[in-house]
């Protein structure tokens, strides 16, 4: 399948658990983690999708964020997970398993009896 | 370096947040960071970031736009009204001549008077309820 042609739907639910868990391995900016999850098979994501959504984590307190200047440039705004940011990565990552193997499992069962 | 496209998005992006009442401060940082995703990928911003205006959504989702035309609105009403009636009492007082309807020049000139100070005052209790929630 074409990594750029996921479902959107497909997308929406699970940019924000990706968007957290690329984060968490160390302070970042919005371009590198757009080229991260690109290199990771989620196809290109847009700016005006993947913002909006680190402004939201980091009103949620998921997030903390700092302008770094840049030579001559706006300068990059990078972001860092903070401990209640963690906290719900390991909940996401918990019940993701968990729907991934429940939606996988009814998937996969369907597909066999047809078969 | 900004390019013409991207000074023209950064514009319209800024009015878009500013109609929608969205705080200076925030929209500052929205304006940079889309600034520096462009200079990162020389993407163009509308197709990265869609129109200026449903961006603009996205962080101020609650924020209506009803404010900012009620103010527009009653500001054209109270200056017209209020100029109108100012300017034919002085007229009205100068010439001797009476208002429509026969009212006296001077409350024109009273009335005129008092609609520009409300208008006044309400720029003013605008500006200080945009600062207050900035």
């Amino acid at each position: 399948m074409d990594v750029d042609s996921w479902p959107s739907e497909w997308l929406r639910g699970v940019l924000g658990p990706a968007v957290l868990a690329i984060v968490s391995q160390g302070e970042t900016y919005g371009y590198l983690i757009a080229q991260r999850l690109e290199e990771g098979g989620m196809g290109r994501v847009k700016g005006g999708t993947l913002y909006p959504l680190l402004a939201r984590y980091e009103a949620a307190g998921y997030l903390t964020s700092a302008w770094h200047e840049g030579d001559g440039g706006p300068g990059r705004k990078f972001f860092t997970i903070t401990d209640q940011g963690r906290e719900q990565l390991e909940i996401i990552r918990h019940s993701w398993e968990e729907f991934s193997r429940r939606a996988g499992a009814i998937i996969h069962t369907v597909k066999e009896r047809h078969d | 370096m900004t390019d013409d496209r991207t000074s023209t998005y950064l514009d319209e992006l800024r009015l878009a947040l500013e109609i929608r009442d969205a705080p200076e401060g925030a929209i500052a940082d929205v304006l940079r960071q889309v600034e520096s995703h462009i200079a990162d990928t020389g993407e163009d911003p509308y197709e990265s970031f869609g129109s200026p205006t449903d961006y603009a959504k996205q962080y101020a989702p609650t924020a209506s736009a009803t404010r900012f035309w009620w103010l527009v609105i009653a500001s054209v009403l109270l200056a017209v009204a209020g100029a109108w009636l100012l300017i034919r009492g002085v007229i009205g007082l100068v010439g001797d001549e009476l208002l429509p309807w026969g009212v006296e020049p001077v409350w024109g000139v009273v009335a005129g008077g008092a609609l520009l100070v409300a208008w006044a005052l309400l720029l003013v209790a605008a500006a200080l309820s945009r600062r207050a929630r900035e």
